[in-house]
């Protein structure tokens, strides 16, 4: 495969799937960390594109590359991105920041949904947030048992305890988010 | 909220990625990667370079090529052949490590289960190369004195090898032992414990 080649196809896969690199990057990192991560993600993507043999499908072949990097992707530089969380702190408190204005706050309520949702499933082990991850992005179960290497009875038995983990850690809020 | 509203939210258009995130990323992509190959490259060519100089130092030291004086007499300069090995045999251990890691893991794209039994293989591959290079280091310290030594009597080196062989070195070789070590307490056996406990969550039934 040419670099023009890997290039052109990497281009066309980071942008068919860019929803499932986000979702990836916020649902395994917070913080300044999420940047680190999705360019690791994208990374893992380049290189991951010369090995692509066409067994799988593209999405299938993604998933796998994008959840592999984030559940052995280790924090480095910690205290450089500390800096920069600072330094984001700072400006968001700095005079002449824009705000939300609260009218507006108090109609849509899905970004803050997103952030609790989001929390609450970093706060789950690794391998389980994969597997929620996964299914929110609506992958199957045979494609989840392929990704993972673990059979379809294993990811349903995981996922079913993993929804009504998820909905019980997020109950407190639902309250708010209505 | 039921899983049904935390799918829908998750659907919304809040949890799409910026147009600039995507664009911003991938020009820091290609800006990292040059910097990668680059630092890869240079450490790739130092290396070598060092590996080679040194070897051909040793080999027309011990010839006496630079000195005048006799060519190389084993009985009396052995030293110089081990000191001469170590590096190379170093080099070689770790293409065998790399090599039977690799041929472990033929498969460790097939799943995510496979990459992180892949990953930790890799870690501990990772571990026992610090402990490779870190021995070898140690050996090359009383190997250099002894060299050094010999050469002395012999009247191929004067006491200006002193500072280097008996201080420089052996500081030096202490720095890095320590490095390693901290290296390897600090990163490599935390990610060791990390990848294994994702491996054990694999392992347990659900």
């Amino acid at each position: 495969m040419t670099a023009d080649e890997q290039n052109t196809r990497f281009s066309a896969w980071i942008t068919a799937h860019a929803a499932v690199l986000h979702h990836v990057a916020n649902g395994f990192a917070a913080g300044a960390d999420r940047a680190d991560l999705f360019q690791e993600l994208l990374l893992a993507v380049w290189r991951a594109v010369p090995r692509f043999s066409g067994g799988s499908q593209v999405s299938t072949y993604v998933y796998r590359v994008a959840h592999n990097t984030a559940l052995t992707w280790s924090r480095t530089q910690r205290n450089y991105r500390h800096r920069v969380e600072r330094f984001e702190a700072q400006a968001a408190t700095a005079p002449g920041t824009p705000t939300v204005a609260p009218a507006v706050a108090a109609v849509d309520r899905t970004p803050e949904a997103l952030t609790h949702i989001y929390a609450a499933i970093r706060a789950l082990p690794p391998l389980d947030r994969s597997l929620v991850l996964l299914h929110l992005d609506g992958a199957s179960y045979a494609e989840i048992s392929l990704i993972h290497g673990l059979t379809e009875t294993n990811v349903g038995a995981r996922l079913t305890r993993l929804k009504k983990k998820l909905t019980a850690a997020l109950a407190p809020i639902t309250h708010e988010l209505r | 909220m039921n899983f049904a509203d935390i799918e829908s939210v998750w659907q919304s258009p809040d949890n799409q990625p910026g147009p600039d995130q995507l664009a911003q990323a991938h020009a820091r992509l290609i800006r990292d990667l040059r910097r990668r190959r680059r630092v890869h490259l240079l450490f790739l060519g130092v290396v070598l370079f060092v590996l080679t100089l040194f070897t051909v130092r040793v080999v027309l030291f011990a010839a006496g090529s630079t000195t005048g004086s006799t060519p190389f007499d084993f009985a009396h300069e052995w030293a110089v052949a081990p000191l001469l090995v170590l590096p190379w045999a170093g080099w070689l251990v770790i293409v065998m490590l790399h090599r039977r890691q690799a041929g472990r893991h033929p498969d460790f794209s097939a799943s995510v289960q496979a990459s992180v039994a892949a990953s930790l293989d890799a870690n501990r591959n990772q571990r026992q190369r610090y402990r490779v290079v870190g021995g070898l280091l140690l050996a090359s310290v009383p190997v250099l004195a002894l060299a050094v030594l010999q050469l002395q009597r012999l009247g191929k080196a004067g006491p200006e090898l002193n500072l280097p062989a008996f201080v420089l070195w052996p500081a030096y070789v202490g720095l890095m032992a320590l490095a390693f070590a901290v290296h390897d307490h600090r990163v490599l056996r935390v990610r060791q414990l990390q990848l294994q406990a994702l491996w054990d969550d694999y392992r347990v039934a659900a």
